[in-house]
């Protein structure tokens, strides 16, 4: 605190915090670097991506391609794995020396506590988990759209006078820009100074082989609401998803309820998807679920309340008893195979 | 150990419902709970002086004493007009203000994130401010020693085994434990504790930095969600009948 305050004017550019875990890229990178490109229709600036990591050079030209003007590269063995501490450190010499007006970072357990940090120590604000971004032209601020009240409504929020603008998003939220081959850029490599005296160290990563099968793309998601009504009612949704080969999914009264963990959860403060199929049963479509589901193609719903939320924006919906139906559904799809 | 908790009290709203400003019961931020917990297991196995802080209007009090009925020490509540409207930039600030005011501390425990402003921004930022270690979404507190603490923490696609120096600041999962329920002793304890009550004069902070002002991102504006009806209920005399269109449409 007490620093210089540096006019707001001298910031300019977007800049794009990527994430790589264990020496991959992740593809919401490439979705921040989508929602930068369409936001700079407005803005005309420059879109940076700053790559921190071990042997991530090959990630320079495919974030050119999917719309980055220029790259922050920094490639240290030490950086392969995500200390958050020392991350953060790099990030904000990196944003202090090169003063991006906006600063978008996905929102994954690492880089959301990073962006915290990197906030919190810039002294700026930050917005998490944005649905939507917009540029309101005549100021050139960034409009930060993002569910509220638990996802009641949908809140508009700026932050006018701090610098950089922060906000997180989360995967599968915003849309990848058409690649362009070829797109030409600048690769940096800025001069950094690691910190010494780092009071966190990562003795272990343990990748859990179980839930693989959850990272992976589900054609076909399962999910199930507070219809169910209890722990061992899953039994039907667990055959439902079994005979389609299905992965399970629930919204967060369930998985408060301990009845699944928090990995099944989707929505606001679970996971989005973006499968083919989705089948919402007992879940009556509240905004915090629903904005989970915004990218899936076909969604079935089945709930006994004909005026549930969930019939606007399903595909096909079915008002009935979920404990009726499930059955027959299932037998019926048994049938069909 | 000197352990500090951070809790937040919430208000929870009917969101099936969807009418603004509805106000439900203000409770505990549920999370919140866990991570209380989680300081009195600590407490149960190490000598240590379990504090609640929270940052809030003068009735959480009530809430903090509903804490100290489970087992904490002590209690805190920072609650001052200009402390409203706080982002949590300027929460973070303020809580940090409010713990260096309070004395030294090894371990600071608090919730993921709060079930209304749901960004789990407060306490990585409140970490910063004090410019120690932290880690989020601690799953399990491995061990604790003189100068360190070892944690497992929940990430996407399975855990990591963080070693912090003291003092840290970790944020708990739901979960992580099971709470315990209050004793008549507990009880009796909160009715008869004080909790410190600290305003802006009393801790040393820039008021500038505080609330309302002191936030840098602003609410421009709120909207509901409408949704179009671009669904369609499958008709039919019978679920049977529903069923064969919906196995038709989609194989």
């Amino acid at each position: 605190m007490g620093d210089i305050k540096i006019s707001k004017e001298k910031y300019e550019g977007i800049m794009i915090l990527a994430e790589c875990r264990s020496g991959k890229l992740e593809p919401v990178v490439y979705e921040l670097l989508g929602c930068a490109n369409e936001i700079n229709e407005k803005l005309r600036t420059e879109i940076s991506v700053v790559l921190l990591g071990s042997n991530i050079d090959k990630y320079c030209k495919s974030c050119i391609h999917h719309g980055a003007d220029k790259i922050y590269k920094v490639d240290l063995p030490i950086l392969d794995q995500i200390n958050e501490e020392i991350y953060t450190e790099l990030y904000y010499q990196i944003i202090s020396k090169y003063k991006p007006e906006i600063v978008l970072i996905p929102s994954t357990i690492h880089s959301k506590s990073i962006a915290a940090r990197l906030a919190s120590r810039l002294d700026t604000g930050l917005t998490a988990d944005c649905t939507s971004l917009d540029i309101d032209v005549t100021s050139r601020m960034l409009l930060q759209i993002r569910p509220a009240r638990e996802g009641a409504i949908m809140a508009t929020i700026l932050c006018p006078e701090h610098r950089p603008q922060m906000a997180t998003i989360r995967p599968k939220v915003m849309k990848c820009k058409a690649v362009d081959y070829s797109r030409r850029g600048q690769i940096i490599s800025p001069n950094i100074k690691l910190p010494g005296n780092v009071k966190i160290k990562i003795i272990d990563v343990v990748k859990d082989i179980i839930n693989q099968k959850y990272k992976s793309e589900s054609e076909i998601i399962v999910s199930v609401g507070r219809g169910i009504k209890s722990k061992e009612n899953l039994s039907i949704i667990e055959e439902l998803a079994n005979c389609l080969g299905a992965e399970i999914g629930a919204t967060r009264p369930v998985i408060d309820q301990g009845w699944l963990e928090y990995r099944s959860q989707i929505g606001l403060t679970g996971r989005n998807v973006s499968s083919k199929i989705y089948f919402a049963i007992g879940i009556s479509g509240a905004i915090q679920h629903t904005v989970g589901i915004n990218s899936v193609d076909k969604i079935i719903a089945i709930n006994n309340d004909k005026e549930a939320p969930i019939f606007k924006i399903a595909t096909y919906g079915i008002v009935g008893d979920l404990f009726e139906v499930v059955p027959l559904l299932i037998k019926k799809i048994k049938e069909f195979q | 150990m000197n352990i500090v908790v951070c809790i937040k009290q919430i208000q929870e709203y009917n969101n099936v419902d969807m009418h603004m400003g509805d106000k439900e019961k203000q409770s505990i931020n549920p999370v919140d709970i866990f991570a209380l917990e989680e300081a009195l297991r600590i407490k149960d196995t190490i000598e240590s002086k379990v504090t609640v802080v929270s940052m809030g209007i003068e009735s959480v009090e009530n809430t903090i004493r509903e804490c100290i009925a489970l087992g904490a020490d002590e209690g805190v509540l920072f609650t001052d007009n200009a402390f409203a409207g706080a982002d949590t930039l300027a929460t973070a600030y303020l809580l940090s203000r409010g713990i260096a005011e309070i004395g030294k501390q090894d371990l600071i425990i608090c919730g993921t994130h709060s079930i209304d402003g749901d960004t789990a921004q407060v306490g990585p930022a409140l970490a910063e401010k004090l410019g120690i270690s932290h880690t989020t979404h601690v799953t399990q507190i491995v061990n604790i020693g003189e100068s360190n603490i070892i944690c497992k923490r929940t990430v996407e696609d399975g855990y990591e085994i963080i070693e912090l120096k003291l003092p840290a600041l970790i944020t708990v999962v739901k979960g992580i434990n099971s709470p315990r329920i209050c004793t008549i002793k507990g009880v009796l304890k909160s009715t008869r504790s004080e909790i410190r009550k600290y305003s802006s004069r009393d801790l040393d902070v820039n008021i500038n930095l505080c609330g309302l002002k002191g936030s840098p991102t602003k609410v421009k504006g709120v909207y509901t969600v409408t949704h179009e009806n671009k669904g369609k209920i499958i008709e039919g005399n019978s679920i049977n009948e529903k069923l064969d269109y919906l196995v038709q449409c989609l194989f």
